[in-house]
């Protein structure tokens, strides 16, 4: 009979444990699958952005969102391997014990990082941080070598920079060997076939795999995109009634009205292409039966009642929030109302093009379609007729999202006297 | 395998360290039992001091209290009216502590927030804080600093502590409070107690009758019963009791039984309504307000454990029907005594409510339960005549309870920390709300994606609060309904828990599915 508190004992198993190990083999399976992705020659769909000059050689670097979206998405399919086949694992009272390679007909190890919804999205984390910011201090400690993270210019040290961009550290220039030592027979299977998979996944095909998962998290996404750009309503409400500048304010509610419109209408063809080209290039019976389990298909996502509801705002908000910005922009710059000389000017030029047409789409009326029209004069002073319109869909839109997003409210205790700012 | 025994409730795979003798050397493990550390810690705080009141930090330092009071070998002479529990200073008369010496105590200290907040309450309250003559502060074992927090003067017994020793320290008191009882657990709750005369299976089958029962093993190989009431129409509170708005489903609502000697459970109802923030009007019947005094109208914490007494009440109901119906040669019910009668010897009191209701009247309240017991028996007996069927529950080991314990808690903390991660993104700032827990209904939502029993969620509460891995808090939430209650919530017992299990979750992944 034992009377001591089992805290006693798990305290310490935590400390010790084998976390180097888990971490540092999931480094190395990330950057074998990096590896084949950027160094792929066949064909697959192109990143807008991302031009055959930007290829070192021949490898092509992978932007940071969607190298995190990769990261997120193998460690979905390896946890539920990993759940599935965990049973099979002997156990030993060893804390550095990893089963045998040999013996071990399973992945004996879930990759040790967590899912947090962060500003767009989800990505993964542990204690320490961010896989991307863990790798970036690794490698500006010459630690590990495996990845060559490398932040834009004008934001050096930020790997977190959506700019940043992540390619593979070394040239693995035998799979078999890279991968013989230290994973066991069925994670060898599984990298090699995920590995067949991915390389021919677009950028854009490997970010919707990792932001979508199944309709339930889908709509929670849309909902805190929806819930994030409310708090930069009223601030524009109050700028538009002084007449003060809120270019900040509308580019913020602009980014998340353009998440939420992606989440639930955008990224559907995408995840659709990259499901298809998955399972017809997946050999391994275990990779498919846990994509199958962890990736709904995109009809169980996208047809239901409530994300078709939340579409058509989406569309509303990203047409509405496109013009609002840009007139934001013409309101400090009145110059470029008539001249794109510069490559911002004719970003705006762009999106209030874009933005006009989309607005006239939703079917929302009295908003000029001539920049000239939106302000008294050359002057920074938005006409009254304008400014009450759009004053009147934000408000318009501040009540929808109060109203629909009342359980992601909850858990932000927004409405709580005990908490909130 | 017993919960007590369990050798690595945190997966299976991996060791137990080596807590032998070398390492108890290595880290300075004295030969003296904690129990007696703590002892006469508080005995010279005392003596040093010679305090009017003592207030307790929290649940854990009234559990300690309560430990040592009823120590047999050397039982600190302290009586309850003169303890009062940090979370209920606000209900208290104006001049309560004036012109009192008052001894603060907690058993462990690492930032001293708790303290520094209680320091805070104290001048409303007619204390003068700045006054070091009349406000002492005790505190058992002390962290090396961690943060600027500690800016008050106190006492310790052990100072500097490194974050290993601290968190043996800990061990130590948790188990030496399991070995106590599971005393965590009974600090705000009334009980009464049971002798078995007949089988434990009959009486488990007693329990079953209408409710879902779980039996576990604790420290020290004691039985525990939980025993959980769905929200049915024979599950439901006396007619009137409680006002429109006060929520009595989604809640906790059970009865456990622990075992206190051979063959003899401690009975503990508990059943926590949500009630409305601002709630006025209530309790009605003068005879309940006379029994809660004015402390539980007070404030919402007031009239939160209020409405928590007068509930666990229905609940004592109907588990004391239930067991009437095995017969009373079967068992007999020992009532808590009044200790203000003349000739009161002998048994036990609930005298250490005082520390969490101030102003209850103990000897209404003992009356009211020997009224219970009374009524509950003879409709029990009439019961008993006729033949039932007992609700069946699956069968759980202990060890299957130990690894979904510890699969809960880490789905708790997982989505408290989302919510963290989540208001801090959205707010710019940290979250300094205290505290931030889940509530029952919540914890039962992720429970149930564990593919558990309510019955067995329920269990896992008690588990995981009998090891001090889950602490419990009253806190404002806005409800599904939109109305902004008290609530019980719950969250892992500070940073050191918390740690691990994020440690743990890092490195192990959550539970299956999630």
């Amino acid at each position: 009979m034992v009377s001591e508190s089992s805290y006693r004992q798990s305290l310490p198993m935590l400390q010790d444990g084998r976390l180097g190990v888990q971490l540092e083999r999931t480094f190395r399976l990330l950057a074998f699958l990096l590896h084949g992705w950027s160094t792929f020659t066949g064909r697959r769909k192109p990143l807008y952005n991302i031009t055959k000059k930007d290829r070192k050689g021949n490898v092509e670097p992978l932007p940071v969102i969607h190298f995190e979206k990769l990261a997120l998405f193998t460690s979905r399919i390896w946890k539920n391997i990993y759940d599935m086949t965990k049973g099979d694992i002997p156990i030993v009272n060893d804390p550095t014990y990893l089963p045998d390679i040999q013996t071990a007909e399973a992945v004996r190890f879930p990759i040790p990082f967590q899912e947090f919804q962060a500003k767009h999205g989800r990505r993964i984390k542990r204690i320490t941080g961010y896989i991307v910011e863990i790798l970036y201090s690794l490698q500006k400690a010459q630690i590990i070598y495996y990845f060559n993270i490398k932040p834009p210019a004008r934001d050096t040290d930020n790997p977190n920079n959506y700019e940043t961009t992540v390619s593979p550290g070394f040239p693995i220039t035998n799979p078999k060997d890279y991968l013989s030592t230290d994973f066991s027979g069925l994670e060898v299977e599984i990298l090699t076939d995920l590995d067949n998979c991915v390389k021919r996944l677009g950028p854009s095909q490997i970010r919707a795999l990792g932001t979508h998962e199944n309709r339930d998290k889908t709509i929670e996404d849309i909902h805190k995109e929806f819930l994030d750009m409310d708090r930069y309503i009223q601030p524009i409400l109050v700028k538009l009634y002084i007449n003060e500048g809120f270019f900040d304010d509308s580019y913020e509610m602009m980014t998340y009205a353009d998440e939420a419109w992606r989440k639930s209408t955008y990224n559907r063809q995408d995840y659709e292409e990259a499901c298809e080209i998955m399972l017809t290039e997946m050999k391994s019976a275990k990779v498919n039966e846990a994509f199958k389990s962890c990736q709904r298909t995109s009809a169980e996502i996208w047809e239901d009642e409530t994300i078709t509801a939340l579409a058509e705002p989406s569309k509303r908000v990203k047409a509405l929030t496109g013009y609002l910005h840009a007139v934001s922009y013409y309101r400090d710059h009145i110059s470029e109302r008539s001249s794109e000389k510069f490559t911002t000017a004719k970003y705006f030029a762009h999106l209030w093009d874009d933005s006009v047409a989309a607005i006239k789409k939703c079917g929302l009326l009295g908003f000029p379609s001539d920049i000239h029209d939106v302000f008294v004069g050359k002057t920074e002073k938005i006409k009254s007729g304008v400014c009450d319109r759009l004053c009147f869909e934000l408000e318009s839109l501040n009540l929808w999202i109060k109203e629909n997003t009342k359980h992601a409210q909850r858990e932000l205790c927004l409405s709580q006297d005990a908490s909130g700012p | 395998m017993k919960i007590g025994e369990r050798n690595n409730i945190f997966g299976n795979q991996l060791s137990v360290f080596p807590f032998g003798s070398l390492s108890d050397f290595h880290e300075g493990r004295t030969v003296v039992p904690i129990k007696r550390e703590i002892h006469t810690f508080l005995s010279r705080e005392i003596e040093k001091w010679k305090p009017d009141r003592i207030i307790v930090v929290e649940r854990k330092g009234t559990a300690i209290l309560r430990t040592l009071n009823e120590w047999e070998e050397d039982p600190l002479d302290w009586p309850w009216s003169k303890v009062i529990s940090s979370n209920v200073v606000e209900e208290l008369p104006n001049d309560y502590f004036k012109g009192k010496q008052i001894l603060v105590f907690d058993e462990m200290m690492r930032t001293g927030i708790h303290i520094r907040d209680l320091l805070k309450k104290l001048p409303a309250l007619g204390v003068e804080v700045s006054n070091a003559n009349n406000v002492h502060v005790a505190v058992f074992a002390v962290h090396e600093p961690v943060s600027s927090t500690v800016s008050f003067k106190y006492d310790s017994f052990y100072n500097y502590l490194t974050p290993t020793a601290y968190k043996r320290k800990r061990i130590e008191i948790v188990d030496m409070l399991q070995q106590s009882g599971s005393l965590m657990l009974d600090t705000e709750h009334m009980e009464v107690r049971v002798q078995l005369r007949c089988s434990f299976n009959e009486f488990l089958k007693a329990l079953r009758r209408r409710a879902k029962a779980i039996v576990f093993h604790s420290a020290d190989d004691r039985t525990n019963v939980t025993v959980f009431y769905e929200n049915d129409a024979a599950h439901q509170s006396e007619q009137g009791k409680f006002p429109k708005g006060i929520r009595l489903d989604n809640v906790v609502k059970k009865c456990r039984f622990v075992e206190r000697a051979s063959n003899e459970f401690a009975v503990i109802p508990i059943w926590y309504p949500s009630i409305p923030k601002g709630l006025t009007n209530w309790p009605s019947e003068e005879e309940m307000t006379a029994l809660l005094g004015d402390g539980a109208l007070k404030n919402d914490c007031g009239r939160f454990y209020g409405a928590a007494l007068l509930a666990a009440l229905d609940v004592l109901k109907w588990v004391l029907k239930d067991l009437a119906v095995i017969g009373c040669d079967n068992y007999s019910i020992s009532l808590p005594r009044d200790t203000n009668e003349a000739n009161a010897v002998g048994g036990y009191s609930l005298d250490h409510l005082q520390v969490m209701y101030p102003t209850l009247d103990i000897k209404k309240l003992t009356q009211y339960i020997s009224k219970i017991e009374k009524d509950s028996r003879s409709v029990g007996v009439r019961l008993g005549r006729s033949s039932f069927e007992v609700t069946e529950s699956r069968f759980v080991t202990d060890e299957e309870l130990q690894r979904d314990a510890i699969s809960l808690l880490q789905l708790i903390r997982h989505v408290l920390d989302q919510r963290i991660e989540r208001y801090h993104e959205y707010w710019r700032r940290s979250l300094e709300h205290h505290p931030f827990g889940l509530t029952a209904a919540e914890i039962f939502e992720l429970g149930a994606r564990l593919n558990l029993e309510d019955v067995q969620i329920s269990a896992l509460f008690d588990i995981l609060i009998d090891e001090a891995f889950l602490v419990t808090h009253v806190q404002t939430i806005n409800d599904d309904d939109g109305v902004c209650r008290m609530a019980r919530t719950f969250e892992p017992d500070g940073e050191i828990v918390s740690e691990m299990i994020r440690k743990y979750t890092d490195q192990w992944g959550l539970p299956y599915g999630f």
